[in-house]
């Protein structure tokens, strides 16, 4: 099910109904659980198995963890856990990847081996909630959090439907102790919940779907012709699908939890006026890259040992991060060139801090922002054809022939958009939505939130998937 | 709780400001609709993925087929075919923009399937790569094959509020309707397209309104190895279905003007129609040479009104009785 989908609407309205009821917590978390496995479960039931098989499996390696006496045991627990949930991920995303390229390794020296079949379907949601899994066992082990024993607690916390398929990425500390008092959405919290929800939603279905996401599909065509203007057009127009695809669901994510009286985490804060990437990381899917920080980069040795190893575990971090993307090489290179800009970010800038003013921000935004937009090309491209085509247009090597997208009235539509988006951006630069919308009076908000409920409605964007449900 | 997790601020009167939302939506929406209805438009649904799993879902063992892009989506109206077959089972799958021979593919792959298939022929489909084309048609195979469980809800959900709101029209559709505005210094004109639920689209031209859609840009057309391979790949199909005791039957439809001058000067009729049902096997049907066929005013040179369909869908019914047998 997808937030913006007219069954989400019924489907949200008995759970709010129940939630706001006079039931007991534990029934309100019961049908919480029962309404997210539907909210899963309508795409394909089958793949329930495999989320009931990663809460189950780490409720119990975490209660293992916690009762086990010696450090050895713990960490059998703790590599059961990473064994369990990263093979579930690695089997189903990276199965069919990973036998390919091995079977190009062994004919490269001479062996022919032909890679067993993996007619898969991927299962929705899978690298969000093993990172979110994984984050409540790594945390047990490190002895940050106390094991649960409530399993009904673990899974609402695994399961909790705004959240499962496309995150934020909860971390179980942040969670799981929102569920130790009963929750039920106050009056503010549900004007607010319902504002980010119409937000979020207009991001997605005008700005992502209705605008932006045909003229991508156009200048991305494989083998199609891609002139200069047609290829910056449209990776432009990318930067701001994925962006308005993306921050869209998380408002809508974070709209409807707060409706239900929970809090998640903030995913996103004005990407594009990061002035370099560090600064970027700290501004784009913000859940993802704290918890890459967290569990990756730091236990890799973070910046505490000589320069060359933080550029080190600044690359594997970044690889490590494009490839949870997805089972592709252009996930890697996209992952690889993040990498590398942070490196040389380094490298150039010591430890100084990012902060600088005037002209020279403007101009150091706008190389990030230029920058990103080059990298999305291999984000966006199905194939390295197809990502080579539009760099060497980017480049100006491209078709001279007129542009298949630029001459349209949607070409146009979409520069105001993705200007608009830019320029929003560097004036919220230090701000957060809800900060500007608490400035706005109530009628400058209700005008702006009524033209948002009619672009919906006329949108034409449809239902297509969100971009993050396939990773 | 942690300070990453949301802060959550008090909206100054956030319901009024949500109430106030609501009533600008609905005066406006509610104008919106009127005007157009007012205009001459009507509620139409929308040819999403959904309707067409739902009619291909809905195919027998020998039901007739109808497999093309708009020119069959709009030129035969499965409802007057079914009568001129004596209540045959008729489902159109014809997809408008499409290629038919990803459609053609999985009905051949399905072996509940033995009946008859009614083939567009359309040289720039059938005899070019047509990625763009081929892909849509796909992806509306694919999503019948992976059907989400909540799917034909929505799907039912989305009928009723298309069938009663004209402003879900994709031609009113804000960035459709801005490109058309643009494009022609005026409102679109109304019910240009109406679909109904069985996937008929009714195509009603202003009066005397005639349109040059010529193609500028064609998909190279196969040749040599690539043809061979097409043609193959069309064969094997075809033999499937027939395996099954079914047949496919080539049927080209009414053309017209440039559109009609441009595909002769790529693939001349006379040649490549016989040369395709030849190479395939199959048997064929040319609307315009079939007996009391009159010359149509195709508006746009490729799709006929709504009112001619009738007469049209009777003639092919007659040619294609003996077909049958």
């Amino acid at each position: 099910m997808v937030f913006n989908s007219l069954v989400f609407l019924p489907f949200f309205a008995v759970v709010a109904a129940f939630h706001h009821s006079n039931a007991s917590w534990t029934s309100k978390k019961v049908v919480l659980l029962i309404a997210s496995y539907a909210f899963y479960g309508a795409w394909n039931p089958p793949f329930l198995l495999l989320l009931w098989a990663s809460t189950v499996l780490d409720y119990y390696c975490a209660l293992a963890m916690e009762r086990s006496s010696t450090s050895r045991a713990r960490k059998v627990f703790m590599g059961l856990s990473l064994v369990g949930n990263l093979g579930m991920l690695g089997y189903f995303k990276y199965g069919h990847f990973i036998a390919e390229n091995v079977s190009h390794a062994l004919r490269a020296v001479g062996v022919e081996w032909t890679a067993p079949g993996f007619d898969l379907l991927l299962p929705v949601g899978i690298s969000f909630y093993t990172f979110h899994t994984l984050s409540y066992t790594l945390d047990v082990y490190r002895r940050e959090i106390a094991a649960r024993r409530s399993i009904l607690d673990f899974a609402v916390a695994v399961s909790f439907f705004p959240q499962l398929v496309a995150g934020p990425i909860m971390r179980a500390s942040a969670f799981l102790p929102q569920l130790d008092h009963e929750k039920r959405g106050s009056s503010a919290q549900w004007s607010n919940g319902l504002t980010l929800f119409i937000i979020g939603l207009f991001q997605k279905m005008v700005l992502a779907d209705g605008i932006l996401a045909p003229m991508v599909d156009v200048a991305y065509q494989p083998d199609g012709t891609h002139s200069f203007v047609d290829a910056w057009l449209g990776t432009f127009a990318f930067s701001g699908q994925i962006f308005f695809d993306f921050a869209g669901y998380s408002l809508c994510a974070l709209g409807v939890a707060r409706c239900l009286g929970f809090e998640l985490v903030d995913n996103f804060r004005q990407p594009y006026a990061a002035i370099g990437f560090s600064d970027f990381w700290r501004r784009w899917h913000i859940s993802l890259s704290t918890w890459l920080r967290d569990y990756l980069y730091i236990p890799l040795g973070g910046n505490r040992g000589s320069p060359r190893r933080t550029e080190i575990n600044l690359m594997l971090t970044m690889l490590i991060g494009g490839l949870w993307h997805g089972a592709s090489w252009s996930f890697v290179v996209w992952g690889g060139l993040h990498g590398a800009y942070l490196v040389i970010e380094r490298r150039v800038r010591g430890t100084r801090p990012t902060e600088s003013s005037g002209a020279t921000a403007l101009v150091a935004i706008l190389l990030t922002y230029l920058l990103t937009c080059f990298t999305w090309v291999f984000f966006r491209a199905s194939d390295f054809t197809t990502a080579w085509q539009m760099m060497s247009a980017m480049v100006g090597f491209g078709t001279q022939m007129p542009g298949q997208v630029s001459s349209s009235v949607r070409a146009a539509l979409c520069a105001i958009v993705v200007l608009a988006m830019i320029i929003g951006h560097i004036r919220m630069r230090g701000t957060h939505v809800e900060d500007v919308l608490v400035k706005m009076s109530p009628t400058t908000r209700g005008v702006m939130l009524g033209l948002m409920l009619i672009a919906i409605a006329i949108s034409g964007g449809g239902q297509r998937a969100f971009i993050y449900f396939q990773f | 709780m942690p300070s990453y997790i949301s802060s959550f601020r008090v909206l100054p009167h956030g319901w009024r400001s949500l109430v106030l939302a609501a009533v600008v939506a609905s005066g406006f929406l509610g104008g919106f609709e009127l005007f157009w209805r007012h205009y001459g438009f009507v509620p139409t649904l929308t040819d999403s993925d959904s309707l067409w799993c739902e009619a291909r879902a809905s195919v027998a063992h020998d039901s007739l087929v109808i497999l093309g892009s708009s020119r069959l989506q709009t030129g035969l109206d499965p409802i007057e075919l079914s009568r001129a077959l004596g209540g045959r089972s008729v489902v159109q799958l014809a997809l408008a923009g499409a290629n038919p021979v990803p459609a053609l593919l999985d009905l051949a792959a399905d072996t509940r399937f033995g009946g008859v298939v009614l083939l567009e022929y359309m040289p720039r489909r059938l005899f070019t790569s047509d990625v763009g084309a081929a892909g849509r048609t796909q992806a509306f195979v694919t999503a019948c094959h992976n059907p989400s469980v909540v799917a034909p809800i929505e799907a039912r959900l989305a009928r009723v509020a298309e069938q009663h709101l004209t402003l879900l029209d994709a031609e009113l559709q804000i960035v459709a309707l801005l490109s058309y505005v643009a494009h022609h210094r005026a409102l679109p004109h109304a019910s240009h397209d109406q679909l109904r639920g069985d996937r008929y689209s009714l195509m009603s031209f202003p009066e005397g309104e005639h349109v040059v859609t010529a193609r500028d840009v064609w998909d190279p057309p196969f040749t040599g190895a690539a043809l061979e391979a097409r043609f193959g790949e069309l064969r094997a199909a075809i033999a499937s279905i027939a395996a099954r005791g079914g047949k496919v039957i080539l049927y080209r439809s009414p053309v017209s003007g440039e559109v009609l001058a441009d595909e002769e000067a790529r693939f001349p009729s006379a040649i490549w129609f016989p040369r395709a049902a030849r190479e395939l096997g199959a048997s064929s049907i040319d609307y315009a040479a079939l007996p009391g066929a009159r010359t149509l005013d195709l508006p746009d040179g490729e799709h006929p009104r709504s009112r001619d369909v009738a007469e049209v869908t009777a003639t092919v019914g007659r040619a294609l009785q003996p077909l049958l047998r």
